[in-house]
């Protein structure tokens, strides 16, 4: 994360305007979910706020709920597959551009990075159509492949910026002390790339775990993801069944963020700052 | 690396983007299944000329640009003030400004239904202080989706201004007010400006993500503001209109890649002007 | 509130806190129309401080600034006709060297034509006419400074600030450039304040000299009266003084190498001085003559000296004229 120097503004300078605007950006983005963690904890059958007494009635119907029970694995499954498989094509991919003295790298560079400019339910409609309608591939396939698209880009950007940190006479001076090329990858690049591994895997796995659009065209008998679930059970239902689901989902992602932050540092993953 | 071995690491990448993206992405325009070809031609010209239609690409457009102008002006201030303090607590607020990005896109706008909902916290609110006993329709309008999509894209509004603002200098604003600059003036001639690109590449992820949501208004929005991905969902999964999808899917790009164009262009001209 | 001196920057028992830290403390300071006055002292001394208090960009906690004989202790530092020329320069990358130049006459909404006019001014005064369509960074780092400089004097300000202008040129640069300030200071007359923490560039710039210790001045003055008279033993060692000894009747002295005699042990000591018994360290060959390092009883005392008879290990005499002898306050 860069600063850009110590201000020389005194400080006694105060800017209320920007302050009162940040402030709502924050209550806009915060807020919303503070209302959510207070509603699950209701004993009402409404979304009801101020919260109806208080009860833990709606996280046991969640962990009761199948549907929410079978998307959780399906969610979990398919966000851990699509990550290994994008990373697994995705660090060769990114290897060969960055040493490969390829000619056009920037093509092929931009060729990988292209699903992220195609609207998400467009990558969906294309794959659900084309795939799965036209040539008959299951369900669970093409949610996987629609998945691991989605995600490739993340991974080749992410390990290519930690690849075009590194020194490639890192490579080289490994080499000419004699290492092979397959010993030189797993012994020296791959651990240089390790920063930008991690931060592609969390950063991918997140992605996918709550994607909607593609889920959503893409399901199948028993494909049905957990995001879709909720969303489907919202569209049907008013009762706060949802709002626990949100609060165990608002814990694992403060637990994702604090994992993320050790390993590579929390901003530096999802903000994409200083990569 | 011999050019041979790149080639062949090459190969697995090439050969997902070729079979799970651009093989299926052109041929969603040229051959959707059951449709004579050029059909999808066909229906975008029928669309382009029903008002219906056309209200849709209209309300997509709109509601894409609201929500790009806010996000715009409230993450610029939350960026800059981030990127120019000194305090210990300003990396837990980028933190926090970021943290949202880790939920799914469900849980957050799921928070508006507890805000907006007929017994939610505006309407218990208007009712509790006596200031009205029939508090207004807030779900299901066009201001719950700008809100609740607003509320999404937010971080990301915030982390484009942010990267290109911590560029900048602080001394560059100080040595403008030295010149006798206002701090209007300095904001308007150096910050502007320089702050440009980073603004230009957010509004372009914050339109395009706005344009082209899916749970969002369909949550908020209802069956009553239909937008473009409603519209492709329908046409996909519930009527199953395959020309009529690829239709409104090329529609939805083309309005993306148009307003991401506009954007870099105003973008270099303000710089240059 | 005009406060009847005819100084352009006067500081009255000025201090800046940061916290516990006192970065500037009770300064006060006078600088006199059309001079350059050089604000020096070692790294941390609050140099900056003091300028940006000046400027406008912090304020003190304690005391008053007045600028042009009015009372500008709050004022914020646009209000302030002040022109700043930064250490990293801060030329602003997306304008033209010219609009760079013209920025400060802009928004003070001077009409268009004048502002080209003045810019160009400015730029001549800096020898840089010829650049006034390139960006920032298309220019050399003494370009860049000199377009800083002329971005500051085309406001015509009241005073000039300047916080180490030199120090991100290399060496054959920097003295170049110095000539160059000292000429441009001269032709435009503008009072100029300038930070350094090189004596030598002060010593030759300056009409006054200001030494900073810890936040405090140490002393100030022209550089002919300081320079030969150095008020304690922190001035002196910043000037370069390096023999400090305790001699009887006149305490903790210093005196510059070339005064100290290197006289044989068995002569007779001259009249007008005292001298001690000391042995030769070391002797470094300088060319016209040699640096000896004296050992005497306990003080390290460097002489320059050009007697060939003098030999690494030798017992001699060493002699201190009283009027080459600076005593100094412990
Ligand atoms: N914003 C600040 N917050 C805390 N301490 C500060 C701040 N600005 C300056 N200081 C402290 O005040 C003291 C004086 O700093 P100042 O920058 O004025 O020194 P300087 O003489 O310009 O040094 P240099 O030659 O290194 O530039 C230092 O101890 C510095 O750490
Ligand atoms: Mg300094």
């Amino acid at each position: 994360m860069s600063r850009a120097g110590r201000s020389l503004r005194p400080a006694r300078e105060r800017r209320p305007v920007l302050t009162v605007l940040a402030v709502a950006a924050y209550l806009i983005m915060l807020g919303p979910a503070l209302f959510v963690v207070a509603v699950a904890f209701t004993s009402g059958s409404t979304i009801t706020f101020p919260p109806e007494g208080f009860s833990l009635r709606w996280f046991g119907a969640a962990a009761s709920y199948r549907p929410f029970l079978d998307g959780l694995g399906t969610s979990a499954l398919v966000a851990t597959a699509a990550t290994v498989i994008a990373l697994a094509v995705g660090i060769p991919a990114t290897l060969a551009v960055h040493r490969g003295r390829l000619p056009g790298r920037a093509v092929v560079q931009n060729l990988f990075l292209s699903p992220i400019v195609l609207p998400e339910l467009v990558l969906g409609l294309a794959l659900y159509q084309q795939l799965m309608v036209g040539l008959g591939v299951t369900a669970s396939g093409v949610l996987l492949i629609g998945h691991t698209i989605l995600l490739l880009p993340y991974a080749v950007r992410v390990t290519g910026a930690s690849l075009a940190l590194a020194d490639p006479a890192l490579e080289e001076a490994a080499r000419g002390l004699g290492a092979g090329p397959v010993t030189t990858f797993f012994r020296v690049t791959l651990p240089v790339l390790r920063p930008g591994i991690a931060a592609a895997a969390v950063l991918g796995f997140v992605t996918s775990f709550n994607n909607v659009p593609l889920s959503l065209l893409l399901q199948g008998p028993g494909t049905e993801t957990l995001p879709v679930a909720m969303l489907q059970y919202v569209q049907t239902s008013y009762d706060p069944v949802v709002a626990a689901v949100s609060v165990v989902l608002l814990l694992a992602a403060v637990v994702v963020a604090v994992v993320a932050e050790r390993l590579v540092g929390f901003n530096k993953i999802f903000g994409g700052i200083g990569s | 690396m011999s050019r041979r071995n790149a080639v062949l690491l090459l190969v697995p990448g090439l050969a997902l983007l070729l079979f799970g993206f651009l093989v299926p992405a052109v041929m969603m325009l040229l051959h959707p299944p059951d449709t004579p070809a050029l059909d999808v031609g066909h229906r975008l010209a029928q669309m382009l000329a029903d008002p219906f239609m056309l209200g849709i690409i209209w309300r997509t457009l709109r509601i894409g640009l609201i929500v790009t102008a806010v996000c715009l002006l409230l993450g610029f201030p939350v960026a800059y003030l981030l990127s120019r303090s000194t305090s210990r607590w300003s990396g837990l607020l980028l933190a926090l400004a970021i943290f949202p990005l880790l939920l799914s896109n469900v849980v957050r706008t799921y928070g508006w239904l507890v805000v907006l909902g007929s017994k939610g916290v505006i309407a218990q609110a208007l009712t509790g202080l006596g200031i009205t006993d029939h508090p207004p329709q807030l779900l299901y309008t066009e201001t719950a989706v700008v809100a609740g999509l607003v509320q999404l894209f937010l971080p990301l509004a915030i982390v484009s201004c942010y990267s290109s603002l911590s560029g900048i200098e602080a001394r560059l604003e100080d040595a403008a007010r030295g010149l006798g600059a206002s701090r209007t003036a300095t904001f308007r001639l150096v910050l502007l400006p320089l702050a440009m690109p980073g603004a230009v590449v957010g509004a372009t992820l914050v339109f395009a993500g706005a344009a082209t949501a899916y749970t969002t208004p369909v949550l908020l929005g209802g069956t009553r503001q239909t937008m473009l991905s409603l519209q492709l969902f329908n046409y996909s999964s519930v009527t199953i209109d395959w020309a009529g999808a690829s239709a409104v899917a090329l529609l939805m790009t083309a309005l993306v890649f148009a307003v991401a164009g506009a954007s870099a262009w105003a973008g270099r001209r303000r710089v240059t002007a | 509130m005009r406060d009847g001196s005819d100084a352009v920057v006067r500081l009255a028992k000025v201090s800046r806190h940061f916290g516990d830290v006192a970065a500037v403390d009770g300064v006060d300071l006078e600088v006199p129309a059309g001079s350059l006055t050089a604000l020096l002292g070692p790294s941390g001394c609050g140099k900056t401080t003091t300028l940006r208090m000046i400027a406008g960009y912090e304020h003190p906690t304690a005391g008053q600034i007045f600028i042009d004989g009015r009372d500008a202790t709050g004022l914020a530092p646009e209000k302030r006709n002040i022109g700043m020329v930064f250490q990293s320069y801060a030329l602003f990358p997306h304008l033209t060297v010219a609009k760079n130049v013209g920025f400060g006459l802009k928004v003070r909404g001077v009409a268009r034509e004048e502002i080209r006019r003045r810019a160009h001014e400015a730029l001549e005064l800096v020898g840089l006419s010829e650049l006034s369509g390139r960006r920032p960074r298309e220019l050399s780092g003494g370009q860049q400074q000199r377009v800083a400089l002329a971005r500051a004097i085309a406001i015509r300000p009241s005073v000039l600030l300047l916080d180490e202008p030199l120090s991100n040129l290399d060496a054959r640069l920097r003295v170049q450039m110095r000539a160059e300030l000292a000429r441009i200071q001269r032709e435009s007359g503008i009072t100029t304040i300038l930070v350094t923490h090189d004596q030598e560039e002060a010593l030759q710039l300056a009409d006054q000299m200001v030494i900073l210790d810890s936040g405090r001045v140490a002393q100030a003055g022209h550089p002919r009266k300081i320079f030969p008279a150095p008020a304690n033993r922190f001035v002196a060692t910043f000037l370069g003084y390096e023999n400090f000894l305790t001699l009887p009747g006149r305490g903790l002295v210093t005196i510059r190498p070339e005064h100290v005699a290197v006289l044989p042990e068995s002569g007779t000591a001259p009249d007008g001085g005292q001298s001690r018994p000391g042995t030769i360290s070391r002797i470094t060959y300088r060319g016209t003559d040699s640096l000896v390092t004296l050992d005497v009883e306990g003080d390290t005392i460097l002489a320059a000296a050009s007697d060939p008879d003098l030999h690494e290990g030798s017992r001699v005499r060493t002699f201190f004229p009283d009027d080459r002898v600076v005593p100094l306050a412990s």
